[in-house]
């Protein structure tokens, strides 16, 4: 709170560069800030003091408002207070002013902005450089001052800041008046009078009336402009402004002696020395010397002119206000050249070269400087938006980079993905490889179970002198060895193939046990037996453990079938006995001891699990039903053996 | 009307079961003479002029082929014995001619004597053909024979390889298209076809089609596809088969 009101009375300040107005009890002892705690209220308070001593309509003591604004400074720096420093230093600068201490004030300024700028408080940038654009028009350094105040003034616009624009606006006014750009500089005064009148601010309004009468009377409207001095005048008696009086007095004077009356002007000239006197910014007083000098001259009163026009000048030259040393000067030079002096004359002449030299290039420099100033802000314009187009470059890019990164991280991810299903793609393989060798292997092992069977069979023949029988056997065993050794090469065989060996075995099996049994293979007629493929040899394992388990021991004759079906993709088969079932042959193979074991049961059991693993089928199974009748009664025993079959075409 | 016959093998004991086994079964079946090598074997043709032989096809010194070629035109049929299903027993079903594995049971035997019974009526030309194709095909193996004989109702038809478009399953016979657009029907299954000409760019490419990749013109997408023949016909293509026939077609 406490620093948005200082805010508040620095902008009033400023606004008032010419004048300033007490506001509030201005003779305040400062004791009542100094007991405060020292914190950042503090300072805006003693920035608050400081302001509001600098706008007494008669200022007071400096030393006050100085000790005012170091102690601010010193409290400002203990506690990091940039803005306070900042303010402090700015209030310094237009302290150094109001004594005509303008390039001190200058140097204040230029600390105060060097803050502003650190702390980037668009604000007080505006104000500063509003200050500093008021202490270079004081040194006629037009160029300087108009960079100030457009700069301010595009800042200002920028933030909305109405307090700066319009001060702004009435500085380039004065500016242009300066540089006799009278038009130009009406232009601005009416517009900073529009926003003062907004605003309420009387001396705002006084200010801009009173430049307003010069801009006026630069293009000849003396009426006008007395009108609007005298309107300014009123303002300015109604707020006690001593300066902004002072002002009216010496313009007054000035446009009643271009209207010819010497008489009124020389009145309103000695008016606004004496509103002057205790002024301690001299320039105004300096400019009342200039104008009474003038008249003197004119109206033939040599040494009071000459007088007049020294007292112009000693200022003009102490403050460094160089147009009125010039105009001074110039005056001086032309009535000592007058007077037959032309000693004293080309003194003050000479003394004029630099001067012009000076205010020349001012004048020339600020045509480039608006320029230049323009082209600025073009270029800070266009650094903006070049900014803004990297920022955006920078964004899309720091999006393109993130969708970079996305794509390389879903990249590798199916890498890593692609390298996980290809290793376990391998590990599959190999796992097929090495199931497939053992199944391959556990097919040439049946081999030899089957001929040791039957050769113990022709054995039998020979012993018994049963040649024929023998030899029937024997061939038909050959053929039967021919066929499994070729269906033994493949992993799948088609039907026709392997029935044809299972034909052939039973016939060999039914020769051996004396047609102990008899048989019977039925093959769902929908099957295509050149189509269907099935593992070699897996149904006959199943018909070999029927016989030699089930019907060799049943008295009587033995029944045994062997039923294949297709259920959807699964072949079905089902090789059912009439014999002693499962747990007689048990106990007899325990009577027998444990030589006898049924290999190729085993080793088919292990090679249907295998091909179970290797398909991934899970339907792959081996079901054995033990039959009986009511009483408990073995009636035989069913095998249902289930696998994925293949097809051919 | 007693059947002459001459025994050729290089194993004295294969000799003697067929003596014992023919002696006992066949009473209009008379052995001349057993010989154990392709030399006598001639000699033993020569003297007896037999009807009909019993030739090992393999013996140490030449094969039972090599004495075949020693006659332009053989006045006798030829049962050719084995112990080995290889090439030469391919060549031999190739043209048609009738063997024996041994070892062979009676039954078997019989078959073959039974065959020889039927045959001898029929002109010595076709026989003399079918040996000299046979001889033909052998000499040929490495590249394939260049003929087939096809049993037919009346008889065997001998046709070159390449004429054959595609085979055609029948039931057990097998209808067979050729190139100049005639057909035939023979009584052999489309399996066994498969079997003999697999070897000379034949592929079943369905359960009823077995097709020459030679005549092959184009192939149509579709499930399985459809192959078409340079004949004009298209032939339907198995799922099954699709990726093993494009493979076997763009290899040729």
């Amino acid at each position: 709170m406490g620093g948005l009101r200082s805010r508040f009375w620095l902008i009033v300040f400023t606004g008032l560069s010419l004048g300033a107005e007490g506001q509030r009890g201005a003779d305040q002892v400062p004791y009542s800030i100094r007991r405060l705690p020292a914190d950042t209220q503090k300072v805006n308070l003693l920035l608050k003091e400081a302001s509001s001593r600098l706008f007494r309509p008669s200022p007071g003591p400096l030393q006050t408002t100085d000790s005012l604004l170091h102690e601010a400074i010193l409290l400002a720096q203990q506690l990091n207070d940039s803005r306070g420093l900042g303010m402090a230093f700015d209030l310094m600068g237009v302290e150094q002013r109001d004594q005509s201490e303008y390039r001190l004030a200058i140097e204040y300024h230029r600390k105060a902005l060097s803050i502003a700028n650190g702390i980037r408080d668009s604000a007080l940038i505006a104000s500063v450089l509003n200050n500093m654009g008021v202490a270079y028009r004081r040194l006629d350094e037009n160029q300087q001052a108009f960079s100030c105040h457009l700069l301010a003034l595009q800042i200002a616009e920028k933030t909305g800041d109405r307090r700066e624009i319009t001060i702004a606006t009435n500085s380039i006014g004065n500016i242009q008046l300066s540089l006799g750009q009278y038009q130009k500089a009406i232009e601005e005064f009416d517009q900073s009078l529009a926003m003062e009148t907004e605003q309420h601010n009387s001396n705002g309004i006084a200010l801009n009336l009173a430049n307003l009468g010069l801009a006026y009377e630069g293009v000849g409207e003396v009426d006008r402009a007395i009108d609007n001095f005298n309107r300014s005048l009123a303002i300015n008696e109604q707020n006690r402004n001593l300066r902004g009086i002072a002002i009216c007095y010496n313009s007054l004077g000035e446009a009643y002696q271009r209207k010819g009356n010497d008489a009124l002007a020389l009145t309103f000239f000695n008016k606004a020395i004496m509103a002057n006197r205790n002024a301690s910014d001299r320039i105004d007083i300096c400019q009342n010397y200039l104008s009474r000098g003038n008249l003197l001259l004119t109206t033939g009163r040599f040494s009071e002119g000459i007088a007049s026009l020294d007292s112009s000048l000693r200022i003009a030259t102490r403050i460094g206000a160089k147009s009125l040393a010039l105009s001074a000067r110039s005056a001086l030079g032309a009535a000592w050249e007058q007077r037959g002096n032309y000693r004293k004359a080309l003194d003050y002449i000479e003394g004029t070269i630099p001067l012009k030299d000076s205010l020349f290039n001012e004048a020339s420099a600020l045509h480039l400087a608006e320029m230049q100033a323009l082209y600025n802000l073009d270029n800070k314009d266009n650094q903006i938006k070049l900014l803004r187009e990297q920022n955006r470059l920078r964004r899309m890019q720091s999006r393109r980079n993130w969708f970079l990164a996305l794509v390389a991280f879903l990249v590798s991810l199916c890498g890593v993905i692609v390298g996980f299903f290809y290793m376990r793609h391998r590990e599959v393989l190999s796992h097929r490889r090495a199931l497939e060798l053992e199944l391959r292997s556990l097919r040439s092992q049946m081999n030899p179970h089957f001929i040791f069977n039957s050769l113990n069979s022709i054995h039998k023949y020979i012993w018994s002198n049963q040649t024929e029988e023998a030899s029937e056997y024997l061939t038909k065993f050959s053929r039967l060895m021919r066929i499994i050794l070729e269906n033994t090469q493949h992993s799948q065989v088609l039907l026709s193939r392997e029935l044809q060996s299972l034909y052939l075995y039973l016939e060999l099996e039914s020769l051996r046990c004396s047609n102990k049994f008899s048989y019977s293979i039925h093959v769902d007629p929908s099957i295509n037996q050149d189509d269907v493929m099935i593992p070699p040899l897996i149904i006959q394992p199943f018909v070999e453990n029927a016989i030699w388990h089930g019907l060799v021991h049943l008295e009587g004759m033995g029944r045994l079938l062997v039923d294949i079906t297709l259920s959807g993709k699964m072949f079905v088969c089902t090789v059912s006995d009439n014999g002693i079932g499962r747990k007689k042959a048990m106990e007899i193979r325990q009577r027998k001891g444990p030589v006898h074991q049924s290999m190729g049961m085993k080793v088919t059991q292990e090679r249907i699990k295998l091909t179970s693993e290797l398909t991934r089928n899970r339907e792959t199974n081996i079901e054995i039903i033990d039959m009986q009748d009511p009483e408990g009664a073995a009636l035989g025993t069913q095998v249902t053996v289930r696998l994925p079959a293949e097809f051919l075409f | 009307m007693q059947i002459k016959v001459v025994i050729i093998d290089d194993e004295q004991h294969c000799v003697d079961i067929l003596v014992s086994m023919l002696a006992r079964h066949f009473p209009d079946v008379e052995v001349a003479e057993g010989c154990n090598s392709v030399m006598a074997g001639k000699k033993a043709i020569d003297r007896h002029h037999p009807g009909l032989i019993f030739l090992d096809v393999e013996m140490p010194h030449d094969n039972g082929f090599e004495l075949l070629r020693q006659y332009d035109r053989p006045e006798f049929d030829v049962v050719f014995t084995t112990a080995f299903e290889n090439y030469a027993l391919k060549a031999i079903k190739f043209s048609a001619l009738d063997y024996l594995l041994k070892p062979f049971s009676l039954e078997e035997l019989a078959v073959a004597v039974e065959k020889y019974r039927q045959k001898r009526f029929q002109d010595h030309a076709s026989m003399q053909e079918n040996l000299q194709v046979f001889l033909q095909n052998v000499k040929n193996f490495p590249q394939g024979p260049r003929k087939i004989a096809l049993p037919t109702l009346n008889g065997l038809l001998f046709v070159a390889v390449s004429d054959i478009v595609r085979c055609e399953s029948q039931a057990n016979y097998t209808k067979i298209f050729f190139q100049d657009k005639t057909s035939k029907t023979v009584s052999r299954s489309l399996k066994e076809f498969e079997f003999l000409l697999e070897d000379l760019d034949f592929f079943r490419v369905h359960h009823s089609h077995l097709i020459n990749l030679h005549h092959l013109h184009s192939y149509i997408q579709g499930e399985g596809g459809f192959a078409m023949m340079k004949d004009g016909t298209s032939v339907e293509i198995s799922r099954r088969r699709k990726a093993e026939f494009l493979k076997k077609a763009s290899q040729l």
